[in-house]
């Protein structure tokens, strides 16, 4: 409708407001920080409508951030042009509705599977002709339970080196939970070390967890029937051999230090059976998982998104001290800042203009912000997010965890990159971004992070509430001052 | 008995309430919390200018609030950027050095990002930063403009917008006063002023395009005249407005069609009939491309506009 646009058009201009009174940088900042409450953001919206001056100041002001979502964009009023049939007729508002339906009753038909009451009919019918045969022996394996939630599913549970489940029959349901769980864990015995044997590297702890995630979701959603999935799925498997139980010895369930989840508890399987010390399974399980009261698609989640294996933080440097006021939001991290500390000038605090180097060519010549030795990229926080930049041109955002936190500071030396956020989230990379890690301050911990200063295994961290948290063993243990 | 009971309980409520900090030492407690939490003193403040620092941004934007609503505020604030902006603009030594640590650099980066050159960048920098040492003096005053610095978002963010609005207000400045002959230079011809402006044929049209405008939403206009009168991207207003891209494109799409419908009723309720409501759209659009097709004739470049003359 083109008409209506140009007489739009005629209508908005007549309609800005020659001499407005326009917010202040600190108003106008906080709007693009969305710091403001609704009244105040609206008030700016009200006067950006009719300001052209300040949309052009927002527009300018605002920071560049790389885009992480793609999506196809229609201009209003044109015609879509060159896009096939099919892919038409896949986002039409029918094939939508269609869809919707169809995963509505895929959920419900799910719910109903996995109930905990038709869950445990399962497991009774498995486990009775189990109890009745031979406790001792391995029992046929539980389907519905994956390998690693079922070790994790009993924290509490005193678990033997040889895995004798306790010879409890009762109609209870708890007790019969309690069976269950033992019977399943001792069947997860066996089941691991067929799934170490299918695995063309045993100590890569990453494959050995991506496999039993592969043959778990292989033996819940894609098998037909519980009877049909041992057959269907095992055809062109060799046996799994007996556990090796003298091998098979089960870390006490304690909390390993520096990875502790609230409310969590860790296994530590030897990743070989043999007994070779190259490698620890580690398995996290949580207290909801008890009495198999959560759903199995939460313990995919869960086993996913916790880390299997923590990397110790290679030893920083004492020369290469971080430079607290250096780590400030928005602000790049790296060699350059570091060049920035070293080329400061002294006259420019002389109080004079004239004398002041600090926008001389060679402060800006020695100011260029380098990627630093150890790391291939910048990092900074703008808006609530870390970025990174490997060229200081395109940022893209990094996403620790994929827990959405709104970061405030990020300090980078080397590989070693720390980052805090809003409710004194804390995260930590010790390999340049690869990985992450969630550190935990304690549980007192409030506020934003303000601040993160690195000394070698010395940390000292600040929150907007005036918290001051220390560690002096590269953030295992924290010490509030 | 139980009387006395009730008395010793009373006496005991009386002395945990009474061991209980007044609101008057429990605001000061909070503020000389907040005081030693940001490093003031640092920067050659002590807590009465720090509380005065804190009465004057409360004064600013809500300066009717109470005093819990009034430290709930503050709390929220930059506090430690703010005392290094009060730090520098007092002149403080540690301040200064502080900020051309943490900020030279970006200012410059700031600078080079909005004017994209780098000379203009460096110069606009320099104009900043003599605005921020404070070069001008109000009664015998140094004014530094980080005294205006109220650190409600980051400073790295005030700085942007103070380097943005300058740099609009400069050019602005400048394309008022670039000369008549500088711009016949650059091909720009000139007409004489057009006695009938152009305008909407129908008084009716522009009062109901002016009623449908009114009854929308501010954010709603300011999508409008972003891409109407600003000629932004989809993708620069969805950056303002904190959505994606294909948001706005669809909302447009919505406003457009909701704005055509209110246009039309409007027309129809100024006494038009449906059809000729459509014809005075139409109307408009046939004259609206006469006049672009004038100030096209208008632009022609020079070698035209010759051949025009010699015919």
């Amino acid at each position: 409708m083109p008409e209506l646009s140009t007489l739009l058009r005629q209508r908005l201009r007549a309609t800005e407001d020659r001499n407005p009174q326009h917010p202040d940088p600190d108003t106008l900042n906080a709007y693009m920080e969305e710091l403001l409450s609704s009244g105040e953001r609206d008030q700016v919206l009200q006067h950006l409508s009719i300001c052209s001056q300040c949309r052009e100041v927002i527009s300018l002001a605002l920071p560049e951030v790389m885009p992480t979502v793609s999506a196809e964009v229609q201009t209003p009023g044109s015609t879509v042009t060159g896009i096939s049939p099919l892919r038409r007729w896949f986002t039409s508002p029918a094939f939508g509705l269609a869809g919707s339906l169809a995963a509505t009753i895929l959920g419900v038909a799910l719910l109903l599977h996995m109930s905990p009451g038709s869950h445990n009919r399962e497991a009774r019918q498995v486990q009775q002709p189990a109890q009745q045969a031979n406790l001792n022996a391995p029992p046929a394996t539980n389907e519905n339970t994956p390998s690693a939630a079922r070790v994790a599913a009993t924290p509490q549970a005193p678990l033997t080196a040889s895995g004798q489940p306790a010879p409890a029959a009762s109609n209870s349901p708890v007790q019969t939970a309690s069976i269950s769980n033992q019977d399943s864990a001792h069947s997860d015995r066996a089941a691991l070390p067929a799934a170490r044997k299918r695995t063309t590297t045993p100590t890569n702890v990453p494959v050995v967890i991506a496999d039993l995630r592969r043959d778990y979701i292989n033996k819940t959603f894609l098998a037909n029937s519980y009877e049909a999935r041992i057959p269907t799925l095992y055809r062109d498997l060799p046996q799994a051999p007996a556990p090796a139980q003298a091998n098979m010895t089960f870390a006490a369930p304690a909390v390993v230090a520096g990875n502790s989840f609230p409310g969590s508890s860790a296994f530590q399987i030897p990743a070989n059976p043999a007994g070779a010390n190259r490698g620890v399974l580690t398995l996290y399980s949580s207290e909801t998982v008890n009495g198999r009261s959560t759903t199995l698609l939460g313990k995919i989640v869960d086993l996913g998104k916790r880390p299997l294996t923590r990397r110790l933080a290679p030893p920083i440097p004492p020369s290469s001290l971080g430079k607290s006021a250096m780590f400030q939001p928005g602000m790049p991290v790296g060699q350059g800042s570091n060049d920035a500390v070293a080329a400061k000038p002294e006259a420019a605090m002389e109080g004079s203009l004239a004398g002041s180097q600090a926008f001389s060519s060679r402060a800006l010549g020695a100011s260029g912000v380098k990627p630093l030795g150890g790391s291939q990229y910048q990092w900074k926080v703008v808006q609530g997010k870390l970025l990174r930049s490997s060229d200081l041109s395109h940022w893209t955002e990094e996403n620790p965890r994929s827990e959405n936190l709104r970061f405030s500071v990020v300090s980078a030396n080397g590989s070693e990159i720390w980052a805090g956020g809003s409710d004194a989230a804390l995260v930590h990379s010790p390999d340049g971004g690869a990985t992450w890690e969630r550190v935990t301050l304690g549980a007192a911990a409030t506020g934003a992070i303000t601040s993160i200063e690195v000394a070698g295994q010395n940390l000292l961290v600040k929150s907007s509430s005036g918290q001051v948290w220390n560690s002096q063993d590269g953030g295992k243990s924290w010490v509030i001052e | 008995m139980e009387k006395c009971g009730l008395l010793a309980g009373k006496i005991g409520t009386i002395r945990i309430m009474s061991s209980r900090p007044s609101p008057v030492e429990s605001l000061n407690q909070t503020l000389r919390d907040l005081f030693a939490g940001c490093s003031a003193q640092k920067y050659g403040l002590e807590f009465q200018d720090f509380q005065q620092v804190l009465e004057r941004v409360a004064a600013k934007y809500i300066p009717t609030a109470s005093m819990p609503e009034k430290l709930r505020f503050w709390k929220e604030l930059r506090l430690e950027e703010l005392v290094l902006a009060r730090g520098c603009a007092r002149g403080d030594d540690a301040a200064w050095q502080d900020f051309l640590i943490r900020y030279r650099e970006k200012l410059y980066d700031i600078a080079r990002g909005i004017t994209k050159e780098d000379a203009s960048g460096r110069e606009l920098a320099d104009s900043i930063y003599g605005d921020l040492f404070g070069t001008s003096e109000r009664g015998g005053v140094r004014v530094s403009r980080l005294d205006f610095y109220m650190g409600r978002g980051s400073l790295e963010g005030w700085l942007r917008t103070v380097v943005a609005q300058e740099f609009v207000n400069r050019y602005r400045k400048k394309k008022r006063l670039v000369s008549l002959d500088e711009q016949e230079e650059d091909g720009v011809q000139f007409s004489a002023a057009d006695p009938n402006p152009p305008g909407p044929a129908d008084s009716r049209l522009s009062a109901a395009v002016d009623e449908a405008l009114g009854m929308l939403s501010a954010e709603d206009r300011l999508v409008l005249a972003s891409y109407f009168l600003d000629d932004r991207t989809l993708t620069e207003i969805g950056r303002v407005l904190r959505v994606h891209e294909s948001t706005i494109s669809r909302r447009l799409e919505k406003l457009l069609k909701g704005l055509r419908k209110q246009v039309l009723a409007g027309l129809m309720a100024r006494g038009m009939k449906r059809a000729q409501a459509e014809e005075a759209l139409e109307t408009d659009v046939r004259y609206v491309q006469l006049d672009v097709a004038r100030k096209l004739q208008e632009n022609r470049p020079a070698a035209f506009q010759q051949d025009k003359g010699s015919d």
